[in-house]
């Protein structure tokens, strides 16, 4: 499926898009399905080598091979469900390659102390589970409507809680309605990640 | 519990915002007890986390659009005989037990899927200093490619590598000594004809 097929034809916004559709978009030679694919999941991908907390070129390194090596198998794909695991693994697995070769350089670097060095000790499994977690937040934060994501955001974020009557003026809507409004979200919320099969965290 | 008391969102976001909440209140007791309001509070305490470290993952200007024109580039999906191919985990008894344990049994249980292959896995830990992997790989769809006859099978665990042979139905016993700490355990299934099947066992 092309995204870009005719001029007058409008884009589908990413968030519209199931994976499938860009995925196979992207196999038919459509650049703006893998435009929208990387979109989706760029934070996803940088996340994970900030969590290992690696030097910037360090970073860099490793989503453009992540990029690269989806590029290469997204053809072999099939359960295009699991997608964002795929992804996901790919790039734990790309990071603690890196952590692997920057900790037998450091051995090498320096034999005489080599018992005082460690091993970074990155919890991959945490990442992995932490990084999953956030992507679902990611994707159900941009399938929520515009007003929800807006107060929720406003609910969460901020060191002092909002006032209804703060929030109503910021979104032109009446104080008396801004408890259900947020309610409701929250149950939105609920209802999205329950569907993705959000695990919450012990 | 009876519904009624359970936490309202105005509690739970005043709690998000100073955690002492709850103990000025005297309701650390009923978060302790309530499942339903403990698991809300963690959910909050998520999305919260989430919306804060959001801007540390904002991908540096240029990066995006550089990947974005690798797909012009030619040769990157030439020979798929070359590629590797990842598979995804699809179950793993360590997270399936009761919610909130992590399991203490020495058998680990857990399967992954490729586009092509399906491996299911027990990590045998009975003897901490020789844990097992004991596993089956089996072909979503039978081909005379799929047969395994010849196949092996390595396991990376730190700067170690053991490896065993398949048999003709794809099972498999890899002895890998001691766990490592954190890191994963990188299996490698070498395919005759095939792409190389990659799988990581988390820790």
């Amino acid at each position: 499926m092309s995204f870009m097929s005719g001029a007058k034809q409008a884009r589908l916004p990413a968030e519209q898009a199931t994976d499938q559709e860009l995925v196979a978009g992207c196999l038919s030679g459509d650049s703006m399905s893998w435009e929208l694919l990387l979109r989706r999941y760029e934070r996803l991908i940088y996340s994970v080598p900030v969590r290992y907390k690696f030097d910037i070129e360090e970073r860099q390194d490793i989503f453009q091979t992540v990029c690269c090596e989806i590029l290469k198998n997204l053809h072999a794909l099939i359960d295009l469900a699991k997608l964002r695991t795929w992804i996901l693994t790919i790039t734990i697995r790309q990071c603690n390659h890196l952590v692997r070769t920057k900790y037998l350089q450091r051995l090498q670097d320096t034999v005489e102390s080599a018992h005082d060095i460690k091993d970074p000790n990155a919890d991959s499994f945490e990442i992995y589970l932490r990084s999953e977690r956030e992507q679902l937040l990611r994707e159900v934060f941009a399938e929520l409507p515009e007003r929800c994501s807006r107060v929720l955001r406003m609910f969460f974020l901020g060191s002092t809680a909002p006032g209804y009557q703060e929030v109503g003026r910021q979104l032109g809507l009446s104080p008396e309605t801004i408890g259900s409004l947020r309610h409701r979200c929250l149950k939105k919320m609920g209802h999205l990640l329950e569907s993705k099969g959000f695990r919450k965290p012990n | 519990m009876e519904s009624e008391d359970h936490f309202d969102d105005d509690f739970l976001m005043r709690v998000l915002r100073d955690p002492a909440e709850l103990n000025r209140s005297n309701r650390q007791n009923h978060v302790d007890l309530c499942e339903i309001c403990r698991g809300r509070l963690n959910l909050y305490q998520s999305i919260q986390s989430f919306l804060k470290s959001e801007s540390d993952f904002e991908v540096p200007s240029g990066w995006l659009e550089r990947m974005v024109r690798l797909f012009d580039a030619k040769g990157l999906r030439r020979d798929l005989k070359e590629a590797e191919s990842y598979a995804w985990l699809a179950f793993d008894s360590l997270l399936a037990g009761a919610q909130g344990i992590r399991s203490t049994s020495a058998q680990r249980h857990l399967i992954w899927e490729s586009p092509e292959f399906r491996v299911d896995m027990m990590v045998e830990s009975a003897n901490r200093q020789n844990v097992l992997l004991i596993g089956q790989l089996t072909a979503k769809r039978r081909t005379p490619a799929s047969e395994s006859a010849g196949a092996v099978v390595e396991a990376k665990v730190g700067d170690s590598v053991f490896s065993a042979e398949l048999n003709s139905i794809g099972e498999f016993v890899v002895s890998v000594g001691r766990l490592p700490q954190n890191d994963p355990i990188e299996v490698l299934f070498r395919l005759p004809d095939r792409p190389l099947l990659t799988l990581l066992i988390p820790f």
